[in-house]
C-alpha cells in the first residue's frame, strides 16, 4: 500500500507565487526602506579613516567591559584592518547592526505582547521553534523571491533567524518579575502602561539584554550565509575563498568574523552594566554615542539622496547600475569584470550570489516586466523559459564559446576501463542538455528526466556505450557543481552508467571542492569543467592532477543577458 | 457610627466550572464536596463584616483559610465571583477599569507580607511611587514623601536602595509608601510575618503610635494570634473561607463562637488579652468627711485590711488601712492626716500582664481607674490567679463595673 506524495512543495511554491504576484510593491517598499537603513549605517561607519571607528569602538569597550576587552579590541581591529578586510568588516558590521535593530525593534514589542497575553505567547511559541530550527537556508529562498538578491533578503533571513532570543527573553524576563511587585504595583493604582515602563521593563531588563545579545551573536552568523545571496561582508569573503578552495584566505576572513564576534558579544554583555560606571554615568556615555551615530546618520542620508536625482531614465538607473552575478569566483564572473573593465562600466557593481539566486531574481523581474542584466550562459533552461537575449559584445571581452569538458582521476583508465571508455565517449548538443534542464525546471525528478531522455535517444547512448564491458556493480563516483546544466548531464551520464550494471553515486559539490575531488582521487570523475573560460582558474590549478578527456559538449555561450523586453542591445550602450 | 467599609456576601471560587461550584455552594455543599464535583476550589465563602472609621480590623486565620483572598478582594487584585464590597458606600465590584484606579489611588493602599519594593528604585522613589502615577508634581510628591518616611523613621535612609536595609526597614518603607498617598484605608497583609520576633514587636507598637496620631481604618491580616489580640480592635475569625466570628479580642477569648474557636484560642496567653476590667471587685470606698471610726466600723464589717478614700466625685484621693485608722481614732486625727495618698492605681484597660508586678509588690489591693481618676474597682490577687486559670467565674464577663 503506498499513500501518494502530499504536493507539499508545490503548495509552497503556488503560495509564494502569488504573494510574489500580489504583495510586490509592499515587499519593494520594504526592501528600500531596509536598503537605504543599511547604506546609511554603512556610509556612518564606513566615514573617515579607520583608525577613527577603531578608536570609539576601542573606548566603548574600555567604558562597558575592561582593559583587557579594550586592547583586545583594539589589536584585534588593527589586525583586521592589517589583513586588507576592513571594508568588509565595515560592511559586516553594518549588517549586523541593521539586522539587530530590525531585531529589537520587532521583537521587544512581540515579547511585550506575548508577556501580556497568554493566548499571544502560546502562538507565537511554535512560530519560534520554527523559525530557529528550520535550517536558514530555507527561508534565503522567498526572501530571494520577495526582495531580490543582495543585502535585503539576507538582512531579513538574520532577523527572521536572530529574532526568537529576543522574544522570548522578553517575554521571560517580564513575566520572571515577582508577582509580589505586579501586585503593589496594581495595588496602588497603575495604569498598564506604567506598570509596564515603571516596573516591568526595568526589571527585565537585564533578562531582555540578555537576549539581544544572543540575537547579535546569531545576526552575526547568519552573515556568511546572507552571502549566498548576495549580502556582502565577511561572508562573501568566506564563500568566495570556500567556492575557490583558498584555505588561507578563508581563515583570516574567518577570523576577522571572530574578532567581531567577541568584541560584540563583550561590548553588549556589559551594556547594561558598564565596569566604569561609577565614573561616569551611563546615560551620558550612550546619549553621546547615539547623538553622534544619528547626526552621522543624517548627514550620510542627505549625502544618499543626491546622487538619485540626475541621471533618471537611462538603463543603469532603472536597473540601478547592478548586474546580477552568480557565485563568486566563478569564470563568468571574472569575464563580467574584465567586461566592466573593457567597456568602462565604472558606475555599475557586479552583485554576488548564486546561479539560483540570479534565476530567482530573473524571474522575478521578468514576471514585472522590469528591466534587469544578468550573467548568462548557455545552456540554460532560463533560454527555454523565458524570452531573452545575449547583450553584444563587439569587444569580445566574454570569449569565443566555450565547450563542457569531461575530466577522470588518474589511473581510472586501469582501474575501471568500462566506466573510462563510457564516460570518453559521452556526448551530446546544446538543445539535448537543455530537453533534460526544461523537464527538471518543469517539476521532473533529475533522475526521472534522465531517464527519459535516455529512452527517447537510445541510438545516441548506444555510442557512447559502444564496445564498453558491463559494469558487474563496480563503483563509480561522479562529482557535479549544482547548476542545471551539470545536474542534467551527471544525471544522464549516470543514469546510463547505472544501465550499465555499475554502481554509481553522484555528490554535489561546490566548483572548487568539484575540481579537487577528482584530483585528489576520492572523485572518480566528472562531466561539468567549463573551458576555457569559467573554470579556468581551478583547470590550471589541478591540471595536472586529473585526466582531461575532452569536450562534452560545444558551444556553449557566456555573456550579458537582458529579457527581450528591454530595448538595449549591446554591452556599449550600458555606458549611456 | 457609619462602616467605612461594608463586605456583603462576597465569594470567590478559584478555577474551572466557577458557576456551577457556585450554585452548589448555595445548596449548602462543603468545600471539600465541591472540589471533588466540580474541580474549583472555594476561596472565600459568603464573608461579611464591616469595618469602621479609625479601627484595626483584624483577619485572623490558618494558611488556607481565604483571608489573604479576602483582603485583595477590598482592592480587587482578586475579581469577587459574587457579592459586594463597598467603600464608602460606593460598590467596587461594580467598577469600570478607570473608577477602579481612581479608588485604587485615593482611598486603599496596601502592605505586602514581602514589602514588595520595587529593588530599582530608591527608598524615595519607592515611596513615591503611588503619587508618581497619580502625575502629581515632583516636589510636591517629594515633600509628602519625605514626611511619609519620617513619620516611620526612616528620615535619612531616602537615597538607599531596599537591598541595603534591613527587612524590618525595608518593611517601614512598605509602610511609607502607602502612607505616601494618604489614603483613609490600609490593607495590611500578613505585614509584619516576615520578620523576627522582636522587630515584629517593634512594628507593631510603631503602627499602633501611628495609629493613635492618623486614625486611618486598617484590615490587618495575620496568622498570628498573639499579633491580632495585640493590635486588633475587632478581630474577625476565618476557617476554610468562611468568617467564624467577629467581635472584640476579649469576646473572642471569653466567648468562643464555635470549638473551632475554643480550640484556637485555648492555647493563648490570657494575660495579654484580658484587662483589669475583667477582674475588677467592687471597692469599699468612703469619703473622707465621715472620719476614721467610720472608716474603721466599715472594714471591721466587711472583713477588709484598708478602704479607699474618694471625694464627691468618686475621684481617687488615697487609701486608709484599718492599723492607720484606728491609730487616728485614738489621736483624734481626721482621716486626710493619716490616709496613704501615693497608692498604686491601674486603668481599667490595662492588660493583665502588665499589671502582675505592681500586684506583687503593692502592699494595697490594686485601684482600678478610668481616665478621669475615678474609681472603678479593685484588684485582688486571688481573682487574678483564677482568671489566668482559666476560670470562666473569676471573670467579668458581663463587664460588670461599678457604677
Amino acid at each position: 500500500m503506498s499513500i501518494p506524495k502530499l504536493p507539499l512543495a508545490h503548495w509552497v511554491d503556488i503560495i509564494v507565487e502569488w504573494i510574489t504576484q500580489h504583495l510586490g510593491a509592499f515587499f519593494d517598499g520594504i526592501s528600500a526602506i531596509i536598503g537605504t537603513l543599511l547604506d546609511i549605517i554603512m556610509t556612518v561607519l564606513g566615514y573617515g579613516p579607520p583608525i577613527i571607528l577603531i578608536l570609539l569602538l576601542t573606548l566603548l569597550a574600555l567604558y562597558t567591559s575592561r582593559w583587557g576587552v579594550a586592547i583586545f579590541t583594539f589589536i584585534g581591529l588593527l589586525l583586521v584592518d592589517n589583513l586588507g578586510l576592513w571594508d568588509a568588516t565595515i560592511k559586516t558590521l553594518a549588517l549586523v547592526i541593521a539586522s539587530v535593530v530590525i531585531t529589537i525593534v520587532i521583537g521587544i514589542p512581540i515579547g511585550i505582547w506575548s508577556s501580556q497575553n497568554d493566548k499571544v505567547r502560546k502562538a507565537i511559541t511554535p512560530i519560534l521553534d520554527f523559525m530557529q530550527t528550520m535550517p536558514a537556508f530555507v527561508y534565503l529562498i522567498p526572501a530571494i523571491l520577495f526582495f531580490g538578491i543582495g543585502v535585503v533578503p539576507g538582512i531579513l533571513a538574520s532577523v527572521i533567524f536572530a529574532i526568537p532570543p529576543t522574544i522570548r527573553l522578553t517575554n521571560l524576563g517580564i513575566r520572571e518579575v515577582p508577582k509580589d511587585l505586579i501586585e503593589a504595583t496594581e495595588a496602588f493604582g497603575s495604569t498598564t502602561s506604567q506598570k509596564l515602563f515603571k516596573v516591568q521593563l526595568p526589571l527585565a531588563a537585564p533578562t531582555i539584554l540578555a537576549g539581544i545579545n544572543q540575537s547579535i551573536m546569531l545576526a552575526l552568523s547568519m552573515v556568511v550565509f546572507a552571502s549566498l545571496v548576495g549580502a556582502p561582508g565577511l561572508g562573501a569573503e568566506v564563500y568566495r575563498a570556500v567556492t575557490q578552495i583558498k584555505v588561507g584566505e578563508g581563515f583570516e576572513a574567518g577570523l576577522a568574523i571572530v574578532i567581531i564576534a567577541i568584541i560584540l558579544d563583550r561590548i553588549s554583555q556589559n551594556f547594561i552594566k558598564p565596569q566604569f560606571d561609577k565614573t561616569i554615568q551611563k546615560k551620558w556615555i550612550y546619549g553621546a554615542f547615539t547623538i553622534v551615530f544619528l547626526v552621522a546618520c543624517i548627514f550620510a542620508a542627505i549625502g544618499q539622496a543626491r546622487p538619485d536625482l540626475k541621471g533618471a531614465g537611462n538603463v543603469g538607473s532603472q536597473v540601478n547600475y547592478e548586474i546580477t552575478g552568480i557565485d563568486p569566483g566563478a569564470g563568468l564572473m571574472k569575464a563580467t569584470e574584465k567586461a566592466m573593465k573593457d567597456y568602462q562600466l565604472k558606475k555599475w557593481t557586479l552583485k554576488e550570489g548564486s546561479a539560483a539566486a540570479m534565476t530567482a531574481q530573473l524571474k522575478k523581474a521578468y514576471e514585472k516586466k522590469q528591466p534587469i542584466i544578468v550573467t548568462g550562459w548557455t545552456p540554460h533552461w532560463m533560454f527555454s523559459k523565458y524570452k531573452l537575449k545575449y547583450l553584444d559584445d563587439p569587444k569580445g571581452s566574454f570569449g569565443k564559446g566555450e565547450a563542457i569538458h569531461t575530466m577522470v582521476r588518474k589511473g581510472l583508465k586501469e582501474d575501471n576501463p568500462g566506466a573510462y571508455q563510457i564516460l570518453d565517449q559521452f556526448y551530446w548538443k546544446p538543445s539535448d542538455m537543455e530537453e533534460v534542464m526544461l523537464d527538471i525546471e518543469n517539476g521532473a525528478k533529475p533522475e526521472d528526466a534522465a531517464k527519459k531522455w535516455i529512452k527517447q535517444h537510445a541510438d545516441k547512448v548506444s555510442q557512447w556505450t559502444k564496445g564498453a564491458p558491463k559494469g558487474n556493480g563496480k563503483k563509480v563516483s561522479l562529482v557535479y557543481v549544482a547548476w542545471e546544466s551539470e545536474i542534467a548531464s551527471t544525471n544522464v551520464i549516470g543514469a546510463v552508467l547505472k544501465q550499465e550494471g555499475y554502481n554509481v553515486s553522484l555528490k554535489q559539490v561546490e566548483a572548487g571542492p568539484m575540481f579537487a575531488g577528482v584530483a585528489d582521487g576520492s572523485a572518480d570523475g566528472m562531466v561539468a569543467a567549463w573551458l576555457p573560460t569559467t573554470h579556468k582558474d581551478y583547470y590550471n590549478k589541478y591540471k595536472g592532477k586529473l585526466v582531461d578527456l575532452g569536450p562534452n559538449l560545444k558551444g556553449t555561450k557566456l555573456g550579458l543577458t537582458v529579457p527581450k523586453y528591454m530595448k538595449i542591445n549591446s554591452i556599449e550602450d550600458l555606458k549611456k | 457610627m457609619e462602616p467605612k467599609l461594608i463586605v456583603k456576601n462576597v465569594t470567590k471560587i478559584f478555577g474551572k466550572s466557577q458557576k456551577a461550584a457556585l450554585k452548589l455552594l448555595e445548596s449548602g455543599l462543603s468545600k471539600k464536596e465541591i472540589l471533588k464535583q466540580t474541580g474549583a476550589t472555594v476561596g472565600v465563602n459568603h464573608a461579611s463584616l464591616e469595618v469602621y472609621p479609625g479601627e484595626i480590623f483584624v483577619v485572623m486565620g490558618l494558611s488556607g483559610s481565604g483571608k489573604s483572598t479576602l483582603i485583595r478582594m477590598l482592592n480587587r487584585l482578586i475579581n469577587p465571583t459574587s457579592g459586594e464590597i463597598l467603600i464608602d458606600r460606593e460598590n467596587i465590584v461594580q467598577m469600570g477599569p478607570k473608577e477602579l484606579r481612581e479608588v485604587r489611588r485615593k482611598k486603599i493602599s496596601m502592605v505586602f507580607q514581602h514589602f514588595a519594593l520595587f529593588p530599582h528604585k530608591t527608598v524615595l522613589e519607592n515611596t513615591e511611587y503611588g503619587l508618581e502615577i497619580q502625575k502629581i508634581p515632583s516636589e510636591e510628591r517629594k515633600e509628602k514623601a519625605l514626611k511619609a518616611l519620617e513619620v516611620v523613621g526612616l528620615k535619612g535612609y531616602e537615597n538607599q536602595l531596599p537591598s541595603q536595609l534591613s527587612g524590618g526597614m525595608q518593611q517601614r518603607v512598605g509602610l511609607a509608601r502607602a502612607l505616601a498617598s494618604d489614603t483613609d484605608i490600609l490593607l495590611m497583609d500578613e505585614a509584619f510575618s516576615a520578620l523576627d520576633p522582636l522587630i515584629r514587636k517593634e512594628m507593631q507598637d510603631e503602627l499602633l503610635e501611628i495609629q493613635e496620631s492618623m486614625k486611618k481604618t486598617i484590615i490587618f491580616i495575620t496568622h498570628d494570634l498573639d499579633e491580632a489580640l495585640r493590635i486588633g480592635d475587632r478581630i474577625a475569625l476565618m476557617k476554610d473561607g468562611t468568617v467564624i466570628q467577629i467581635g472584640t479580642p476579649e469576646e473572642i477569648m471569653v466567648n468562643p463562637a464555635n470549638e473551632y474557636v475554643e480550640r484556637f484560642v485555648e492555647d493563648v496567653d490570657l494575660s495579654k488579652v484580658l484587662t483589669a476590667s475583667h477582674v475588677l471587685k467592687r471597692a469599699e470606698k468612703i469619703s473622707p468627711d465621715r472620719g476614721p471610726r467610720v472608716a474603721l466600723q466599715i472594714m471591721k464589717d466587711q472583713g477588709y485590711s484598708s478602704i479607699f478614700i474618694v471625694d464627691r466625685k468618686k475621684k481617687l484621693l488615697g487609701a486608709i488601712t484599718a492599723d492607720d485608722a484606728s491609730m487616728a481614732v485614738k489621736e483624734n486625727k481626721s482621716i486626710e492626716d493619716v490616709m496613704k495618698r501615693d497608692i498604686v492605681t491601674v486603668h481599667e484597660d490595662t492588660l493583665l500582664i502588665d499589671l502582675l508586678d505592681a500586684l506583687a509588690t503593692s502592699s494595697l489591693p490594686l485601684a482600678v481607674v478610668d481616665g478621669e481618676n475615678r474609681l472603678k474597682g479593685v484588684i485582688i490577687r486571688g481573682a487574678v490567679i483564677g482568671a489566668l486559670a482559666g476560670n470562666k467565674d473569676a471573670l467579668n464577663v458581663n463587664n460588670e463595673k461599678e457604677a
